[in-house]
């Protein structure tokens, strides 16, 4: 059963490590080759590694707590490599937010 | 100075966050060798509670600590930090997962916790003490 705040914290991750790859590729690379500033690409690229370590570790959590199939997961994993890639992996990950958990489905049926 | 003081926080969160591995990895470790029974709940929330409000931010807090630290001593290029981050990298992913199973079983306790979690606490043991040697000692 995927666990709801693993879950969105996955999903915040996930916004956060799409925003600064699309930052990195439409901002950052083209302030370097085109006009010549080299240090956006350091500052948004170490800021996006940062970004990536955390959603690749809010995707470790959430996926140890089971309810995932390989499918999903390699969805989610590819989303993130791909610019726009998370935005269209949300609505799954939405979707499995608002699946209720085991101890909520107990109280409804008290 | 001010490195010191930086210094001294990343020690302490990181004392902090190693502290909290341990907790979780032998209380996992236990939960895969003995028979499975209600009295393990009050602990294991006890645990996901430490986790949520202390373990994660000591957690950030020595990667963003780490990190400032590696920037003001221009340390970045050197091989002994590079194999320290990445034993950084591995307990950070083994955190997770014990985060993961912890969940797991708290909301179903009938699911079998995998053997493999034994070799948690030796593992984190065996990565603090190649880090402290990393980091002391300096090779390369």
């Amino acid at each position: 059963m995927p666990d709801r705040t693993l879950i969105r914290r996955l999903r915040l991750a996930s916004l956060l490590e799409g925003f600064t790859l699309l930052l990195l590729l439409f901002v950052a690379v083209p302030a370097k080759h085109l006009f010549g500033h080299p240090m956006a690409v350091r500052v948004i690229g170490s800021v996006h590694g940062l970004c990536f370590l955390l959603f690749l570790w809010s995707l470790v959590a959430a996926v140890s707590a089971g309810g995932w199939s390989r499918g999903e997961i390699f969805r989610i994993l590819l989303g993130s490599f791909l610019p726009f890639g998370v935005f269209v992996n949300a609505p799954l990950l939405k979707r499995k937010e608002l699946i209720p958990e085991v101890s909520e489905l107990g109280e409804e049926e008290r | 100075m001010n490195y010191l003081w930086i210094e001294a926080l990343h020690v302490a969160a990181v004392l902090i966050w190693i502290g909290g591995l341990f907790t979780q990895s032998i209380v996992l470790a236990a939960l895969a060798r003995s028979q499975v029974d209600s009295s393990f709940g009050p602990l294991i929330s006890s645990i996901r509670r430490w986790d949520g409000r202390v373990t994660v931010p000591a957690m950030l807090l020595t990667w963003a600590l780490g990190i400032t630290l590696a920037a003001l001593s221009g340390s970045f290029s050197k091989s002994w930090l590079s194999g320290k981050l990445v034993l950084v990298i591995l307990l950070s992913g083994l955190h997770g997962m014990q985060i993961g199973m912890l969940r797991r079983f708290s909301s179903k306790p009938a699911v079998r916790i995998p053997d493999f979690v034994r070799w948690f606490p030796g593992l984190i043991a065996a990565s603090v003490l190649a880090i402290a040697i990393l980091v002391v000692v300096k090779p390369g």
